[in-house]
């Protein structure tokens, strides 16, 4: 594409559409202007007064960290060559506010080196060009500029100069800073500022005008004044972000400020320069914003890969407990139930304690009967302890719930996959579409390979269902096990944003329908016997090999090869799995796939509310009293004022539910949250009085 | 496509005939300062994000960190009461040997720390190691060093939970005074204002950081005289990296309660490596001097009470300053914390700051003086993806 802005039928009514030309020229101009001299000047902000830290400099050395790569701050940048706009006189006093609103914000845009190095479980596939090599053009300014039929992003409407449409704005974000994007879209924060504003206004022109003020001869008084109250003006803002931070003087120093731009702008000098010094300073302020944003990501990647203290501080202390307190051994009363093909089977794979329990607890809660409900939790052998404590300790209203170490079982197969040495229980893949040049990212979640153990795993059984442990169950599942599979094999959500072609890159020569839509895992109705008979487990080995076969064996491409061969092994055999889906769709299942995930701080408020109510309910929503009491009131009394009975009867009538495991474990949690020192009878006081609720 | 230098060109050329045909510059400066609205509104927004992800990433662990620690916590309850404990336990109270002390909950970080206190000893096997954990990772932390002896020394892990003379509110006490940024409130931090308490029998002892590495033979530090002092300690001011640092850096000293004790430009020195005269202390009762600064801090909202600014309270005039070479700071603020050279000749190098050695942050530079003690092919390392 040329870059050349004026087409044809820009040229004939060019009048009409000067301003949003200019506009788009402005930024064309500038974001090539931020690559070549961005890496100069992130943090030399107010080059006036080198003595003063810049504004939010406060919060960038909280812990004195400087996460990212960037060079030290040179003083003073000068350029030449880009004269937009001729002299003229007064140019600051007309304001055209309508053009105001037309300025969107937009992330900006460098190739990160932030997806590369982070990223464990999910993997980026990029099946198509990406659409950014270039990375210093945007092409929505290219598409405007160069209306075209055949332009596939959204056109902006007459008269307004949209730089990006907001889902590309998105888009591109998550292209190159991953779901941090999302997240940072969804808790951005509202702010009265109004004041703040004209302040950092004024500081902006006067800032453009002081070097040429300095210049000017027998200005000296002048120029010491404006020097002066442009740090009285930095003083003003300090770190003030509302208006409401402000000192009281503030109109008084704004009125100051006034007088002394007027008569600037009365000395009249020379505006080019002026202008360039405008520019000067909004490319430090957005390279200040771009370095956030970089570290913004940064240290969102790792609150996402790393495990919440408060996690793994449960996790020690139940596999502490577990060797501690020695359960009653339920296992031998339920050992019929466990493989009794009438009941209903469900399957959990999951290292996660908090998780799996909201995963049963919802099932339980949502189901109208119990008694006939067996939950296998397979987990690996460092969670196994934990999970096994937890959930042969409590109960789950009539459900039986049995935790088996999976790892015990790949040791039976020698030519196992995925037990040595990458357990993988489920996989989520990161996947990036381009859909008639919409650029999207889907996050798809599907089998793993210990699934394909699941025949042998359980012999005597004849159904199954499958649930991911970031899932919800919001309604009663019974009627999963009416379903009719017709002789396939699964019944899954299809997801038909995605197709097999879509994976066209990892698949290789085999034959396969390329219009089938994928599907994901979270919810699966399974018929082993049907499985077994076909032998997908033997498909599923030996399209794996071939994959592999076809890249560098290393633990990334056995994860890599996880997708395309658990869609394939269900493809290729006709077991499709476009089976009923409105039947697993009833079930009402939320999914939690991506990489926000409930139980991380950072899970999406508005969804993490549903996860949370799981964790919470019934019995358990008073809870949300006690967490947050707990750590504050007694956290090392040797006894219990929180939970003595006056207290609990002010909260229990908000009791509806009965099942108590949801409930102390988040008890837990609060007790052993954050402090180091656990108080072990206020554990088992706990633990005992909970008890007692139960029963009454 | 058109390289780069032929868009320039063409956008060049595109803007000097705009600038021709539109020469409004009203116009033009309401943009610029539109955008320079939209910028710093980003700005502003993502740095207020920083620093709740900078929070937030406080309170987590690695996985890696969290795996290891799962394993060994299993490992230790599968072993018979008896083969629970560390061997040489009689030598944790003999004062004629050489005692160092290591708060901490992180087990990497303290094996690299003992590993190379080790080393580099001249006689490693007078070395007793004293490490005091919290009881959650008592467990963990015990095994890995039945698994990992550092022979010829020897090391003593205690728990919070033995010290049966702290008081029953310490954690809440903490809590109230330090505010609830976790970095801060950690017990473990402050028990170090209790070493003569942990240590009843010994008469000196070396207090070590989990995030330093020894590189030096440490002895000579029992033979100097501390002249009637308490703490022998780095100095921080003047020179090196933070040369205006004071103590009113680090303590609000215009609070009526402290005005006047304290001379505000007397010099600050570092936590990280402190000889400490246990019996100078107790004659001295500096443990009640802290609680007494711990109270008062509860009671100001307006300063943290963090363990540096509340020990350059407690051992104020009780400070003996050491040779710097003894203690080098700086490796973990980043690239330029700290001179080769002076890496070389330290004989205590100190990653302060947040760029610890064991994260992914942390300074490429520095990093290979802390991960040469780590025995990356340990199978529990590997297995829990533990790698450089």
């Amino acid at each position: 594409m040329k870059g050349g802005v004026v087409t044809p039928a820009v040229k004939r009514r060019w009048k009409g559409f000067a301003l949003a030309v200019l506009t788009l020229v402005v930024l064309s101009l500038l974001l090539p202007l931020v690559f070549l001299f961005g890496v100069q000047s992130r943090s030399s902000y107010g080059y006036l007064s080198d003595d003063q830290s810049p504004p939010g400099s406060n919060v960038r050395s909280v812990d004195g960290v400087d996460l990212l790569d960037h060079e030290k701050p040179k003083e003073d940048i000068y350029f030449d060559g880009f004269i937009v706009c001729g002299s003229c006189i007064g140019c600051w006093t007309r304001i055209v506010d309508r053009l105001a609103s037309s300025f969107r914000p937009f992330f900006p845009e460098e190739p990160g080196n932030i997806q590369n190095s982070t990223n464990v479980n999910s993997t980026s596939l990029l099946d198509e060009t990406p659409i950014h090599s270039e990375g210093n053009h945007p092409p929505a300014v290219e598409n405007e500029t160069h209306p075209s039929p055949s332009t596939d992003v959204a056109k902006p409407s007459p008269g307004t100069s949209t730089i990006k449409s907001d889902d590309e704005t998105t888009i591109l974000c998550q292209l190159q800073f991953g779901s941090y994007c999302l997240w940072s879209l969804r808790n951005k924060e509202r702010m009265k500022d109004l004041i703040v504003k004209k302040i950092r206004d004024q500081l902006f022109v006067v800032r453009a005008y002081y070097p040429l003020i300095d210049k000017i001869k027998g200005q000296g008084v002048f120029s010491q004044k404006v020097k002066q109250n442009i740090q009285d003006h930095e003083h003003l803002l300090g770190g003030a972000m509302f208006d409401a931070e402000l000192p009281s003087n503030f109109e008084e120093r704004m009125q100051t400020m006034e007088d002394v731009i007027s008569t600037s702008k009365s000395l009249q000098p020379d505006y080019n320069y002026v202008e360039k010094k405008m520019r000067l300073i909004l490319d430090w302020a957005e390279e200040e914003a771009k370095f956030y944003a970089k570290q913004g990501a940064f240290l969102y990647q790792l609150s996402v890969q790393t495990v919440p203290k408060s996690l793994h501080c449960l996790s020690m202390r139940l596999t502490a407990e577990s060797f501690k307190i020695l359960p009653v051994d339920a296992e031998n009363a339920h050992a019929e139930r466990l493989s009794d093909p009438d009941l209903q089977h469900y399957v959990i794979f999951s290292k996660n304690v908090l998780a799996s329990s909201v995963a049963i607890n919802s099932t339980v809660t949502s189901a109208k009967e119990t008694k006939n409900l067996v939950f296998h939790l397979l987990t690996d052998s460092q969670n196994y302890f934990s999970m096994k404590f937890w959930f042969s300790k409590y109960t789950y209203k009539n459900a039986v719930i049995d935790v088996q170490n999976i790892e015990e079982f790949g040791l039976q197969y020698p030519h196992g996959f995925g037990m040595e040495p990458h357990l993988s229980m489920f996989e989520e893949f990161r996947i990036f579409i381009r859909n008639n040049g919409q650029p999207r990212i889907e996050h798809i979640p599907v089998f793993g390979h210990v699934h394909f153990l699941l025949p042998d795993l359980f012999k005597k059984l004849r159904k199954l269902v499958v649930l991911d442990d970031d899932i919800v169950v919001q309604k009663d599942l019974s009627h999963l096990w009416n379903l009719e599979l017709k002789g396939k094999v699964i019944g899954a959500v299809e997801y038909c944003g995605m197709r097999l072609s879509h994976l066209k890159g990892m698949h290789g020569e085999t034959n396969y329908n390329k219009d089938t839509c994928v599907w994901m895992s979270g919810l699966n109705v399974i018929d082993l016997d049907k499985w077994r008979e076909l032998n997908l487990t033997g498909t599923y080995t030996q399209l794996l090999h071939e994959n592999l076969n076809l890249r560098e064996k290393t633990a990334t491409s056995w994860r890599d090869a996880v997708l395309p061969t658990a869609m394939l092994t269900f493809q290729g055999l006709g077991a499709s799995y476009e089976v009923n889906t409105e039947g697993v769709q009833s079930a009402a299942v939320l999914h939690y796939n991506g990489n926000m995930k409930p139980w991380l701080e950072l899970g999406v408020q508005n969804y993490k509310t549903y996860w949370k109510r799981f964790l919470i309910r019934g019995i358990h929503s008073w809870l949300i009293a006690i967490d947050q009491e707990l750590m504050m009131m007694v956290p090392l009394k040797k006894k219990i004022i929180l939970l003595s009975p006056g207290r609990s009867k002010r909260m229990l009538p908000l009791n509806h539910g009965r099942s108590c495991g949801g409930f102390i474990l988040h008890a837990y949690m609060g007790f052993w949250g954050c402090s180091g020192i656990v108080d072990s009878l206020v554990l088992n006081a706990s633990i005992e009085c909970m008890s007692r609720l139960y029963q009454t | 496509m058109p390289s780069a230098l032929q868009r320039m060109r063409a956008m060049e050329a595109s803007l000097s005939k705009a600038g021709r045909a539109y020469p409004d510059c009203a116009a033009m400066a309401t943009n610029l300062r539109t955008m320079a609205y939209n910028s710093e509104e980003q700005l502003r927004a993502q740095s207020h994000q920083v620093s709740h992800l900078v929070h937030l990433a406080a309170g987590t662990i690695s996985k890696g960190l969290h795996c290891l620690s799962m394993q060994l916590t299993s490992r230790y309850f599968g072993l018979r009461p008896e083969q629970r404990e560390l061997p040489k336990k009689s030598r944790t109270r003999r004062a004629d040997l050489y005692h160092l002390a290591i708060f901490s909950d992180n087990i990497l970080a303290c094996s690299v720390v003992i590993k190379s206190a080790v080393s580099s000893s001249a006689d490693p096997s007078k070395l007793v190691i004293h490490v005091v954990t919290d009881s959650l990772n008592f467990p963990a932390m015990t095994m890995w060093f039945l698994m990992n002896p550092p022979r010829p020394a020897s090391v003593h892990v205690a728990s919070t939970e033995d010290f049966a003379w702290l008081p029953v509110d310490f954690g809440s006490q903490l809590r109230r005074s330090v505010g609830v940024n976790p970095r801060f409130v950690s017990p473990l931090n402050h028990l170090r204002f209790y070493l003569p308490q942990i240590f009843p029998f010994l008469g000196k002892v070396l207090l070590l950081d989990h995030d330093v590495v020894v590189r030096k033979d440490l002895r000579p530090l029992w033979r100097v005289n501390l002249k009637g002092k308490v703490n022998g300690a780095v100095e921080t001011c003047g020179g090196g990296s933070s040369p205006s640092l004071r103590l009113e850096s680090f303590v609000d000293l215009s609070d009526p309660a402290l005005a006047g004790a304290f001379d505000p430009k007397s010099c600050p020195w570092a936590f990280g490596m402190n000889i400490f005269d246990l019996d100078q202390w107790r004659r001295r009762g500096l443990t009640e001097v802290y609680q007494k600064w711990l109270q008062l801090a509860a009671e100001r909202t307006s300063w943290k009470a963090g363990t540096l600014p509340l020990g350059l309270l407690t051992f104020y005039n009780h400070t003996r300053p050491l040779a710097r070479r003894w203690h080098l700071l700086g490796l973990g603020r980043g690239a330029d914390g700290a001179a080769r050279a002076d890496v070389e000749r330290a004989a205590v190098i100190h990653y302060d700051g947040s760029l610890k050695p064991w994260l992914e942050v942390a300074v490429p530079r520095y990093r290979g003086y802390w991960a040469r003690f780590v025995d990356y092919g340990h199978p529990l390392l590997r297995q829990c993806n533990i790698h450089e």
